[in-house]
């Protein structure tokens, strides 16, 4: 087993969910300071980033980096594409930017901040991207009771680690194999 | 009635004024909408700040640049996009999932049918929807027969740029041929919503079969003449080749892929690196060039052709017989279990990416549209500075853009 790419950094949550079903190999969340530590290390071990996309969930907005790489780098075993996951508060939109790092993101934060009001500390040029410069209609942004719970919208499949004090998906344990993809949460 | 409903009182915005202006001389000799004046802050002495775009015809679309230029050298370059913004993430939210698909041919309307396939395989993967072989077949030919007339598309008009005007009509004499057998098919010459989550709308006839091997043994004989006249034309490789070097770690940075990348010396394609469909059936390869110029994406894409024919050639000869929709194919009020999916598939300008979320009902939670487009665009600034205006042009035109998948 090569070394974790994050050994160094702090997590909140760390699962491997069923790439045939999400696509996605291995989901990581990360408080809003570790943000700009983990895009340096995913840097140095050779990830591109994908996307940024954020959601607006019921507890708060969840904005995810989608790393991929275009070979296989190493210590990263048969991992292709991963979320990088940090939960924003509703009432405090800010994240650090991370476009001094990838550059690429700095089009994607202004993208999100045009859709969702969450402004990127530190994004070298944070104007309007998509939407005209004085409109501030966020129009990603749901109404309160529109809203969803994370736990319904994500599924974590099988959890590697998680930080003590973090209850996202701790009712439903998932098991290993992360089949439970059947349409419980009915929304009438 | 007056175009503008409000006049243009540049100073008396809240935003302008929000912004830290240097000086107030800066402040009143500058003119100009929101994007040049906070372009113009970072000025340097005698320089000039140009607007090219959105209605330059070389910015296909509707792409503002704005430039900062010292003589005929670009200092400084800053894409201006949403010209073309639609906002087809908000419209996810309020379709169902199959009345969505039509947008998706509105996203890159070059290329629809892989936004097509990004889409409903998606789809498919969050409802776990199995594709009929026969559908992945039929979605491969049409898919690759897309491919090339994006291609050629991209051909004709980046040497139209160029100044080069015949090959333009050879490519759309092409194209038409592609774009006819399309029709016949999908209904449409340009923006398709022809494959279904499941499978495909209609079913190919053996004619159409036929006309595809009959139109990839004419390609054939014309790849090597446009290799011949344009290709290795002087003029053509004096304004491509050292123009606009993008490297492998700025391709990184910015999450550029594509043609774009595979110029920069990176054989990655989405077909083989995260396989989808019936492609690791089928045998091809992945031209890459190491140089980085504009002309080594030129080429990527010139032997990218060949490799679609190779694919179409093989794909009509393998074909299976059997249904092209599956039997539980969603219907219109179909409900989606809950849960995210992404899909990445590989368009003709590189990964087109969907990310979906869904909490159960027949509408999309969240969609998140990964355009190609805006990643390798977003490396142009970097490109561009320190090289000639008229190699902008070169530049702009070697990244294949698609200003609607770029705005959404």
């Amino acid at each position: 087993m090569t070394q974790d790419i994050f050994s160094n950094l702090e997590l909140l949550h760390d699962s491997r969910p069923d790439p045939q079903t999400s696509g996605i190999y291995r989901m990581v969340m990360i408080a809003q300071e570790t943000l700009q530590p983990a895009a340096w290390e995913l840097l140095a071990g050779g990830y591109h980033l994908e996307d940024v996309s954020a959601l607006d969930a019921t507890e708060g907005f969840l904005v995810t980096y989608h790393f991929d790489s275009f070979g296989r780098p190493a210590g990263s075993d048969s991992i292709l594409r991963m979320a990088l996951r940090v939960l924003v508060d509703h009432g405090q939109p800010h994240l650090p930017s991370i476009a001094d790092i990838f550059s690429g993101a700095e089009w994607h934060e202004r993208e999100i901040s045009d859709f969702f009001g969450i402004r990127f500390d530190g994004n070298p040029n944070p104007a309007a991207l998509l939407l005209p410069e004085a409109d501030d209609s966020t129009p990603l942004k749901k109404a309160p009771d529109k809203r969803r719970s994370l736990k319904d919208l994500i599924c974590p499949g099988q959890v590697v680690f998680k930080a003590p004090g973090v209850e996202l998906w701790d009712a439903d344990p998932q098991p290993a194999t992360g089949t439970s993809r059947q349409p419980d949460h009915e929304q009438g | 009635m007056p175009i503008l409903s409000r006049p243009l009182e540049l100073h008396a915005n809240p935003i302008m004024s929000r912004d830290k202006m240097s000086t107030q001389s800066i402040k009143e000799q500058i003119s100009g909408d929101y994007y040049t004046c906070r372009f113009e802050e970072g000025r340097s002495e005698d320089t000039l700040i140009l607007n090219m775009g959105p209605q330059h015809p070389s910015t296909h679309g509707v792409l503002r640049i704005i430039l900062e230029l010292d003589g005929e050298y670009i200092v400084r370059a800053e894409p201006v996009l949403g010209y073309l913004h639609r906002m087809h993430e908000a419209m996810a939210e309020n379709r169902t999932y199959l009345q969505y698909l039509p947008n998706m041919g509105r996203v890159d309307y070059l290329h629809a049918l892989a936004w097509n396939w990004a889409y409903v395989g998606a789809v498919e993967r969050l409802g776990g929807i199995e594709v009929p072989r026969r559908a992945e077949y039929i979605r491969v030919i049409t898919c690759e027969l897309n491919r090339l007339a994006s291609h050629l598309l991209w051909w004709g008009a980046y040497l139209l740029d160029l100044g080069a005007f015949t090959p333009i009509m050879y490519a759309f004499d092409d194209r038409e041929r592609i774009l006819d057998m399309i029709q016949s098919v999908c209904g449409s010459r340009l923006t398709y919503s022809f494959f279904r989550p499941g499978g495909v709308a209609i079913d190919l006839t053996d004619d159409f079969l036929r006309a595809v091997g009959e139109f990839t043994h004419y390609m054939r004989g014309r790849l090597p003449m446009y290799k011949t006249l344009v290709t290795d034309n002087i003029i053509l490789r004096k304004r491509c080749e050292n123009v606009g070097e993008l490297t492998l770690e700025m391709c990184r940075r910015y999450g550029a892929t594509g043609p774009v990348l595979r110029g920069s010396g990176q054989p990655y394609d989405v077909r083989r690196a995260e396989p989808y469909g019936v492609y690791p059936a089928l045998s091809f390869s992945i031209p890459s060039e190491a140089e980085g110029d504009a002309m080594a994406r030129y080429r990527v894409r010139m032997d990218e052709m060949v490799q679609c024919l190779d694919i179409l050639d093989q794909a009509i000869a393998d074909i299976p017989g059997g249904p092209f929709l599956a039997k539980g194919a969603p219907k219109p009020r179909w409900k989606a279990p809950a849960g995210e999916t992404y899909f990445a598939v590989e368009g003709a300008r590189g990964k087109i990416g969907v990310h979906l979320f869904s909490d159960g009902s027949n509408t999309p939670y969240r969609c998140k549209l990964r355009a190609p487009g805006f990643s390798n665009l977003n490396c142009f600034a970097e490109m561009a500075r320190g090289t000639l205006l008229s190699d902008a042009v070169s530049i702009l035109g070697s990244l294949d853009l698609v200003i609607p998948e770029i705005d959404r």
